[in-house]
This record gives C-alpha cells, sequence and structure tokens, in this order.
C-alpha cells in the first residue's frame, strides 16, 4: 500500500486533471492486488466454482473465500482488517452483517438459501 | 446467515463482493422471487439501477431489458420464448428462452467485470474464450 491514502490524494487534488493523475498513476498500483483476487473470484465464478465455504461453529458462523493464493490472504490480512480501517476513520462498518452466500455462488444458488430461483443454475 | 465482521474474509464479502453480485444478479431476482411482490415503483427503480450497471459495463442489453420487464410480471417468468442472446452479442445466434437469457445475461455481466479488472493483470480471457464461456452456459442450461 502507498505512504498516502487514495482519499487524501483525491481531496487534494481537487481538478479532473490532478484527478486522473491520482486515479492512472498512483492508484492502479494501489488496488491492483484487491483487483486481481476479485477477478479470480468473478472467473471462478463463471466458471461454476464454489466461492465461498461456510462453516458452522458452536459459537459463531464462519465464511471462507475459496481459492486465493498467500498473496490474496495477505491482502485481505492487510486491506480488509477491520480495526486497522476503523482506526482511519471508517466508522461505519458495523460489528456484524447479515451475508447471503447463496448470492456469491450463482452456479450453486438454491431457492431455500437465496431468492433466485434454483432452477435458473445448472 | 450473520457474521462478525472482524474476519477479513467475512469484510471481503460484505463490502465488495456481495454487493457486486446482488447487482449483477439483480434481473434474476426481479424475474425471480422478487416478481409481484415489490410495487411498480419500486420495481421501475430496481430495473433502473440493473439497467444502469450493464449500460456502464458497456453492455447494449437494451432489448433484453425490454423484453424481460415486459413478461408476466407476477410470478417467475418461464414461457415467453423468444428472447434471443443475440440480443447480448450479435455473434452468438441462438435463440433461448428468456431464462437463459437472463443467464446470459449475468454471465455476461460477470464476463465483462473480469476484462476490465484483467486489464494489465493477465488473465486469460480473450474474445475466443469469452464465446465459449458464454456457450457453454447456454449449453449447461
Amino acid at each position: 500500500m502507498s505512504e498516502t491514502a487514495y482519499g487524501r490524494l483525491l481531496a487534494e487534488g481537487w481538478t479532473p486533471e490532478q484527478f486522473l493523475l491520482v486515479e492512472n498513476g498512483r492508484a492502479s498500483n494501489e488496488f491492483d492486488p484487491v483487483d486481481r483476487a476479485l477477478a479470480k473470484l468473478v472467473q471462478r465464478a463463471l466458471r461454476g466454482g464454489r466461492l465461498v465455504e461456510t462453516k458452522q461453529t458452536r459459537t459463531d458462523q464462519q465464511l471462507k473465500l475459496l481459492g486465493l493464493n498467500p498473496s490474496d490472504e495477505e491482502m485481505l490480512a492487510s486491506c480488509f482488517r477491520r480495526d486497522a480501517l476503523q482506526a482511519q476513520g471508517a466508522w461505519w462498518i458495523a460489528d456484524a452483517e447479515t451475508l447471503k452466500p447463496a448470492f456469491s455462488e450463482p452456479a450453486r444458488t438454491d431457492s431455500r438459501r437465496a431468492s433466485v430461483p434454483c432452477k435458473l443454475w445448472r | 446467515m450473520r457474521v462478525e465482521l472482524d474476519d477479513p474474509h467475512h469484510l471481503f464479502v460484505s463490502v465488495l463482493l456481495q454487493p457486486l453480485f446482488q447487482k449483477l444478479l439483480l434481473p434474476l431476482e426481479l424475474r425471480g422471487a422478487a416478481a409481484g411482490k415489490k410495487d411498480r415503483d419500486t420495481r421501475r427503480k430496481m430495473w433502473h439501477e440493473a439497467k444502469q450497471l450493464y449500460d456502464d459495463l458497456g453492455l447494449e442489453v437494451h432489448r433484453a431489458f425490454t423484453t424481460l420487464r415486459s413478461g408476466p410480471g407476477g410470478r417467475c417468468c418461464k414461457a415467453s420464448r423468444g428472447v434471443q442472446a443475440a440480443v447480448l452479442d450479435p455473434g452468438l445466434a441462438v435463440a433461448v428462452d428468456d431464462l437463459s437469457a437472463l443467464k446470459v445475461l449475468s454471465y455476461t455481466g460477470m464476463l465483462t467485470i473480469a476484462m476490465i479488472i484483467d486489464r494489465g493483470h493477465g488473465l486469460d480471457l480473450d474474445h475466443a474464450s469469452s464465446r465459449r464461456l458464454l456457450r457453454s452456459c447456454i449449453v449447461a442450461h
């Protein structure tokens, strides 16, 4: 990740030209790892693969993204840590949220798990 | 399922992956379980939102959306045949029913997003493999 936050750069670069410079230059490198992980997941969905694995423990429910390599895991750990993001001002991130894993698994969507018709997908 | 967002996997799905797929699959939702359950204004707003995403992706889906929107509104679409995948991909002249059209629509959206992200990442998604993927989606129906 870069030393200066993307939002701060945008706030400073208020003209369209400056905005584009930030977008085309620095930002593209900054978000490459996130893009790469997302592309991998979209490709996996296109091929009908599972994107997530769910697990019910005694105390809570857990969800794990599948098909990520160690560098993707590293990106997740550095960019998607709630405490770190909240420390940077992302106060809006809730403690818990209801997810619909079936939405991330179109090839396996089942009417009991999501509101998408189950026969729509093979 | 309710999850704590202190896990990076949970947060990634919550803020990025799920909103993306929810938007892509909104046409399926509108013609599926949500059919007949929302009032007209809400439905119109949701269709507009769905079409906006596909427009933003640069996909020409006006005819497909028009056909899908004007189908039977009170239940899941099953009958009206004749929507062509060619609406979405002129080279793909395969007549399919509207369920397949929905499926192709969503897959095309996903494919386009993958291709947009692909720039500079060396993923193998050239035009030929895109076509193969689209065909396999239809055949698998």
